[in-house]
């Protein structure tokens, strides 16, 4: 038996929140909402950025 | 590359590593050509732009737009003896109407787009004889059918589950193929193989979501025909024949009535499209006018209103199932056109994502065949 690995569940679980969270609130939310709802699409992107950045330092 | 697990024994390990394997793919080619020419159609409307697609001429704000009559006899001038099939007025230029025609000796559609202002020719696409085809009508033709039709439509519907047994596979797959390191890890320098394997297992665990929820919508969206079919033969039909069903025989009422008393009932809506009567979609004596709103969400939620043609009725009360109100959600979340240029180019790179971890998955396969006919020749000898 290993451990499990670090973020094994928090990575897949929260960007999956972000993208679902900010594809609803363009979809429900005002025009105020959509700049939120943007950036919170854009975390999966900026994981994979992040990622790519550590991997290549 | 596999670790023990604590959750999974070798068994399952191989077992779901099957799944995903051939169910992924079965699916690869159908969803490289998706994703390609899903590309171009996420920025639909720029390219359309940049090509000079022709839009209605701006006017000054309050400028009064002529009757649908009168754009619709100037089509059926244009066009004698062609039946009309629809009258669809886009939400992202309100100055023009689209008329879609039905050859009468080939039963082919063509649609002619007018101005509605000035109730001049803005495209027809007819002029000249030959029918125009786009670069945006082949690629929506592939993307929707792989232009062979429903059947098209449909197998692509059959990948589209092939997909969603993938992505449940990877998942299950994720853990035991998770480095010690721990997720998120990307050996990029070294053995290509862990490279390739590293992006795959990464790219594809953040972009799940968004996998999954494009997936899913995109199965939805290829029964959409079918669906459609189901709900005019089954709730239209019913509620057309409890009002006493047709009344042939009398001049129908013009379009333009039948508008009007379709927003008289729902004053806070927009005309989205109007289908002509017809037989085959089981209202022969009817106007269908489809409305809808104007935030992003009630954009996309059509509400159907029957006018009777001949006394121009309102029939209402045709609220869509719940099997069509899925449909009418899955569009804007499979198509990502609902949050502006941001989104889209979201869309953009999480589509060139899925490109990536659908070549690192071949790529990945083909290598372990590599490795195990290498095993097996020096085994043999």
């Amino acid at each position: 038996m290993s451990r499990r690995p670090r973020g094994l569940i928090a990575l897949p679980v929260a960007t999956a929140t972000c993208l679902l969270t900010g594809l609803l609130l363009a979809l429900l939310a005002g025009h105020a909402w959509q700049v939120v709802a943007w950036v919170l699409i854009a975390v999966p992107v900026a994981a994979i950025a992040v990622l790519l950045r550590r991997a290549l330092s | 590359m596999t670790r023990p697990h604590r959750a999974l024994s070798a068994t399952a390990i191989r077992r779901w590593r099957f799944v995903h394997t051939w169910s992924s793919l079965v699916c690869t080619l159908f969803l490289l050509v998706l994703c390609l020419t899903g590309l171009p159609l996420i920025f639909q409307d720029e390219i359309g732009d940049a090509l000079g697609e022709p839009h209605s001429a701006e006017v000054a704000e309050g400028t009064p737009v002529l009757p649908l009559d009168t754009l619709l006899a100037s089509a059926q001038a244009s066009y004698p003896g062609d039946a009309t099939n629809f009258i669809a007025l886009p939400d992202d230029d309100p100055g023009m109407a689209t008329i879609g025609l039905i050859d009468h000796v080939d039963g082919g559609f063509h649609w002619v787009k007018f101005d509605r202002h000035s109730g001049a020719v803005i495209e027809d696409q007819r002029a000249g004889g030959a029918q125009k085809i786009s670069f945006m009508d082949v690629m929506l033709s592939i993307h929707g059918s792989l232009t062979v039709g429903l059947p098209g439509t449909l197998l692509l519907g059959v990948m589209g589950l092939l997909f969603i047994a993938a992505l449940v596979s990877g998942v299950v797959l994720y853990g035991p193929f998770t480095p010690r390191a721990g997720a998120g890890t990307l050996r990029l320098r070294g053995n290509p193989r862990l490279r390739w394997l590293d992006l795959h297992n990464v790219v594809g665990i953040v972009l799940l979501a968004w996998l999954g929820v494009v997936g899913l919508t995109g199965v939805i969206n290829t029964l959409e025909k079918p669906l459609f079919a189901v709900w005019q033969a089954t709730d239209v039909a019913h509620m057309l024949a409890a009002t006493g069903g047709a009344r042939p025989g009398g001049a129908f009422v013009s379009v333009q009535y039948a508008v009007d008393e379709a927003l008289k009932r729902h004053p806070d809506e927009t005309v989205a499209s109007i289908l002509f009567p017809s037989e085959v979609r089981h209202h022969p004596h009817h106007y269908l006018v489809w409305l809808h709103g104007d935030k992003p969400l009630t954009r996309e939620l059509l509400v159907p209103v029957l006018v009777d043609a001949t006394s121009g009725a309102v029939l209402d009360g045709a609220k869509l199932p719940g099997y069509l109100t899925a449909l009418e959600v899955s569009r804007p979340l499979h198509f990502g056109d609902y949050g502006g240029l941001p989104l889209k180019l979201l869309w953009l790179v999480f589509d060139i994502g899925a490109i990536l971890v659908l070549l690192t998955g071949v790529y990945l396969w083909i290598g372990r065949r590599r490795t195990r006919v290498t095993s097996s020749a020096e085994v043999i000898s």
